[in-house]
C-alpha cells in the first residue's frame, strides 16, 4: 500500500499486526478526510484547524484500542519531549509510541512529496544503542534505526505538534454494527468536498483579485497530490467487501481502475492550473472546469459502487445473524 | 531535433527555469524523483515548460506516464513526439 494517510497508517499498525484483525474497514474515514484551505486561499492537509478526532474516536470505537493524546500544546517543547522519553522508557512490546516530527528534517528519508516543512507522524522505540532509536513509518512503509539527535531535531521543528500512545494488547474486532456505522458516517454521496474546494480556489484567482492572483494557484494546489491519494481508501473499502461477499476479482480490479482515473484526474486539474498560472490563458478556464466535472461524476460513480457491495455486505451479516440465532 | 538537443533542452529548463539544486548529477539514467530529488509538482513545472516554451505537445495521460521516470525515457517520450510532425513534413 502506498501512502495515504499517516495517523490513520500508524495507529492502523497495531490492528496489521494482530493476526484476524481487518484495519481496511477503518480507511473508510480516509477517502473524505480533512483539509483546509488557507485565509492565502492555499489548500493543505495540515494545518491549527485540523485535529485527528474524528480518527481518534473511530478507532477507538471499532477496535476498542484507547488512543491517549500524550503532546500537550499548551507545554513547551522540550516539556513534551520529556514526557516522550519517559514514555519509550517504559514502552512495553504491545504498546506504540506516536509522534509528530518535520520528515524534511530527515533528507536521508526518501521523501516523494519534498515538502518542507513535512509534518508526518512516525512510531519510535528504543534500541540497544543509546545513540540510536528505531522508527516505523508505516505510512511510507519504511522503517530503520536513525540518530537519536536527528529525530529529536525533526521533533523539536515548529511546524510538528503532536504525539499519541497506545496499548493493543487489549484490542476488539469491529462489530458489523460498527462498521456499518462508520460506514454511513463517512460516505458522503451528496459532495466531494475536496474536489469542490479545488474548485473554489481556481474561481478565487480567476476572480481577478489582487490577493488571489492567477499567478498564485501553483502554489495553492501544491499540497494536491498528498490529497489525492486518499481517494486509494476506497480500494481498502471495495477489497474489504468484494472479499466477505466472495465476488469475482475482475469486478475489483474494475473499480480499482476507476480509483486510479480519479487519483490521476487531480494530477491533470493540477497540471491545467499551473499553465494557467504559467500562461494566464483563461481559456483553460473551461478545460479545467470540464475535468472537475468529471471527476465529480466517476467520484459519485465510485461512491455509489461502494454503496452497492455495503448494502449487499449489510444484508449478508443480517442473514449469518439470523442463521446464527436459528442454529 | 536531435536526441542531444533535447537531453540539452531538458538540463536548461531544469538548471534555468526550475533551478534544480541536483543539477551534478544531471545524466542521462538519472532519475527525475529518486536522484534529481524532484516532486511531482517539479516535474510538471518541467513537462509545463516542454508543452509551453519548446512546443511540444503532452496529452493528459503522459503526465502520469512511466516515460517520466529519468531524463532518458523522458528524452525517449520527446522523441517519438517528434515523429509524427516529422513524417507529415516528409509527405
Amino acid at each position: 500500500m502506498i501512502k495515504v494517510h499517516c495517523f490513520v497508517s500508524c495507529v492502523c499498525e497495531a490492528v496489521k499486526k494482530t493476526e484476524g484483525a481487518d484495519h481496511r474497514p477503518y480507511y473508510f474515514g480516509v477517502w473524505d478526510a480533512d483539509f483546509d484551505v488557507l485565509e492565502n486561499g492555499v489548500l493543505t492537509y495540515h494545518s491549527k484547524r485540523i485535529d485527528h478526532n474524528f480518527f481518534h474516536q473511530w478507532y477507538e470505537m471499532l477496535y476498542g484500542i484507547k488512543l491517549h493524546k500524550w503532546y500537550d500544546e499548551k507545554q513547551s517543547k522540550q516539556e513534551n519531549i520529556k514526557e516522550m522519553l519517559s514514555l519509550l522508557e517504559n514502552k512495553k512490546p504491545h504498546q506504540y509510541v506516536m509522534v509528530m516530527l518535520d520528515l524534511s528534517k530527515l533528507p536521508e528519508r526518501e521523501n516523494k512529496f519534498h515538502q518542507s516543512p513535512f509534518p508526518h507522524y512516525v512510531m519510535l522505540e528504543k534500541t540497544e544503542n543509546e545513540e540510536e532509536w528505531f522508527m516505523y513509518d508505516p505510512d511510507f512503509r519504511w522503517e530503520g534505526v536513525l540518530s537519536k539527535e536527528r529525530i529529536l531535531a525533526a521533533i523539536e521543528d515548529p511546524s510538528a505538534e503532536g504525539g499519541y500512545f497506545f496499548d493493543a494488547s487489549d484490542i476488539i474486532m469491529p462489530t458489523a454494527e460498527t462498521v456499518e456505522a462508520y460506514f454511513n458516517t463517512c460516505i458522503k454521496h451528496d459532495c466531494n468536498p475536496m474536489t469542490d474546494a479545488v474548485a473554489k480556489i481556481i474561481e478565487l484567482h480567476a476572480a481577478g483579485e489582487e490577493k488571489f492572483p492567477l499567478s498564485g494557484l501553483t502554489l495553492a494546489l501544491r499540497e494536491l497530490p498528498v490529497l489525492a491519494i486518499r481517494k486509494y481508501a476506497y480500494e481498502h473499502a471495495f477489497a474489504f467487501f468484494w472479499e466477505s461477499l466472495g465476488y469475482d476479482e475482475e469486478g475489483f480490479e474494475a473499480w480499482c481502475d476507476e480509483i486510479e482515473k480519479l487519483v490521476k484526474g487531480y494530477t491533470a486539474i493540477q497540471y491545467r492550473a499551473m499553465k494557467l498560472a504559467m500562461t494566464g490563458n483563461r481559456l483553460l478556464l473551461d478545460e479545467i472546469a470540464e475535468k472537475l466535472e468529471e471527476q465529480n461524476i466517476l467520484e459519485f460513480k465510485i461512491k455509489s459502487g461502494l454503496q452497492e457491495s455495503f448494502e449487499a455486505w449489510s444484508e449478508l451479516q443480517q442473514s449469518q445473524n439470523m442463521k446464527e440465532a436459528i442454529l | 531535433m536531435t536526441r542531444q538537443e533535447i537531453l540539452q533542452i531538458i538540463h536548461d529548463i531544469l538548471r534555468d527555469q526550475l533551478e534544480l539544486p541536483s543539477m551534478k548529477a544531471f545524466h542521462e539514467d538519472a532519475r527525475l524523483n529518486e536522484d534529481l530529488y524532484m516532486d511531482s509538482i517539479m516535474i510538471l513545472q518541467l513537462i509545463l515548460h516542454l508543452e509551453v516554451d519548446m512546443g511540444f505537445e503532452i496529452p493528459d495521460e503522459m503526465l502520469v506516464s512511466k516515460d517520466f521516470r529519468t531524463v532518458g525515457s523522458l528524452a525517449d517520450f520527446l522523441e517519438r513526439q517528434q515523429e509524427p510532425a516529422a513524417a507529415e513534413g516528409s509527405k
